[in-house]
């Protein structure tokens, strides 16, 4: 191997389900041409590179990259239906013969991880509650605290401090029990059409709309196509329910649902 | 209700390809370009971190970063065979006669005095005992202020 053949490098976006080599047009990153190399059933598919990449030039070239990124994952979609996609950023050194011997080698995990994930998509669900319309909501619902706030309107501002906290308390519990009483229900009911679930367990982003509102769950789900509309009708009717909203965000190729760590570790 | 991917939806569409999807294994990769690729402040808005001060940046988002930093991080100077370090402090020193400071851990060992930057593990200036010819401590004017300084005259 000589210098130059050293540097060459491919930009990897996916590994799809397909016997063809073929050019799937200028959709890649900096519009380079996007094509597949094929071992047995299996694609992956890459741009080539003359050299390693250099890193974006500023944000705004970053975010071209990253949604021009997802727009080629998104027309291979299109033309071969549910795929691996690859993160950003991943580049092979070498030319298509290490790619096709790494397909070989790794075909057993990815061929039954594209059977898997096949006629599914990624969507994320989040479900906001709006705290002031839940304390109303359980206030209206418990004689108890009710009688608590009566007592405590009749009061002095120090004499009902004491009162004050403890109804305080008492209705963030109501709310907690409001909410883990729904959100059991809400769950059965998106479980219902949907193959898989992942908690997000980080501060999930609260759009603009959505503001003053608090996050009760958020969820990537990976649902079969068939499932969608199903998905949709019930998140509706979560949505419907006084004091909630929902987002319902996608399709994403399954990034969240890819799991082949444990095939990876030995090789 | 129909799914949606609109314009609000840039952190879910970032947080999916910068830190999910399917990465190379380790025979063939040679990067996961996605940090010098395209810098910090995608990763933080992919990682759901509206600003800077809002977690340290690497205490919540980035574990490998982190621990890339800990496993990495230089906490002294390398010396030499048998050099022993007598003290250290931080300080500044001036290679041209007092015209400019810069600031460093000073460190004085059994074989010579040598400045030290410690986010680049950078020796910044030294000089061998045995070539110290003359040592003199004067007081000084810096910054409308008195100060001593120790002038350090080699061969």
């Amino acid at each position: 191997m000589n210098e130059t053949e050293q540097e060459n490098c491919l930009y990897v976006y996916s590994i799809l389900n397909t016997a063809t080599e073929q050019n799937l047009g200028t959709i890649g990153i900096d519009d380079n041409p996007v094509y597949t190399i094929v071992y047995k059933d299996i694609a992956a598919a890459v741009h080539f590179l003359e050299k390693k990449p250099e890193p974006a030039k500023d944000e705004q070239q970053a975010k071209e990259w990253v949604f021009t990124h997802n727009y080629a994952i998104d027309k291979m979609t299109e033309k071969f239906g549910t795929l691996l996609p690859f993160s950003f950023g991943c580049v092979a050194l070498g030319n298509d013969e290490t790619i096709k011997s790494w397909l070989q080698k790794n075909y057993e995990p990815f061929k039954s991880e594209l059977e898997k994930l096949s006629g599914t998509a990624e969507y994320l669900v989040q479900i906001f509650y709006d705290p002031k319309i839940l304390a109303e909501k359980v206030l209206k619902d418990s004689p108890e605290l009710q009688e608590l706030n009566t007592k405590i309107q009749g009061m002095s501002k120090g004499k009902g401090y004491i009162l004050q906290k403890q109804f305080d308390v008492r209705r963030d519990q109501a709310i907690t029990k409001e909410l883990s009483k729904l959100g059991a229900e809400f769950g059965r009911a998106i479980h219902e059409n949907v193959k898989e679930t992942i908690p997000e367990e980080k501060k999930s982003n609260v759009p603009e709309k959505f503001k003053g509102k608090k996050s009760v769950i958020t969820l990537s789900c990976l649902v079969s196509n068939e499932n969608v509309e199903n998905l949709g009708q019930v998140l509706e009717q979560i949505n419907e329910h006084e004091g909630f909203a929902v987002r319902f965000t996608g399709p994403w190729a399954p990034y969240s649902f890819i799991d082949l760590k444990k095939d990876f570790e030995h090789t | 209700m129909m799914p949606e991917r609109g314009e609000d939806s840039l952190v879910e569409l970032l947080d999916r390809l910068l830190n999910k999807g399917l990465v190379l294994n380790a025979d063939v990769l040679i990067t996961v370009a996605g940090v010098p690729l395209i810098g910090l402040s995608l990763r933080l808005l992919a990682a759901g971190i509206e600003t800077m001060l809002e977690y340290g940046i690497f205490e919540q988002f980035d574990q490998s970063t982190r621990a890339w930093a800990l496993e990495h991080r230089v906490t002294s100077p390398t010396l030499m065979a048998e050099e022993e370090k007598k003290m250290n402090f931080f300080g500044s020193y001036s290679k041209d006669q007092g015209k400019a400071w810069n600031y460093g851990y000073m460190y004085l060992t059994n074989r010579r005095i040598f400045g030290w930057h410690k986010a680049f593990n950078k020796i910044l200036y030294e000089i061998a005992l045995k070539d110290i010819m003359e040592v003199v401590l004067v007081t000084n004017v810096h910054e409308e202020k008195e100060r001593k300084e120790l002038r350090l005259y080699q061969n």
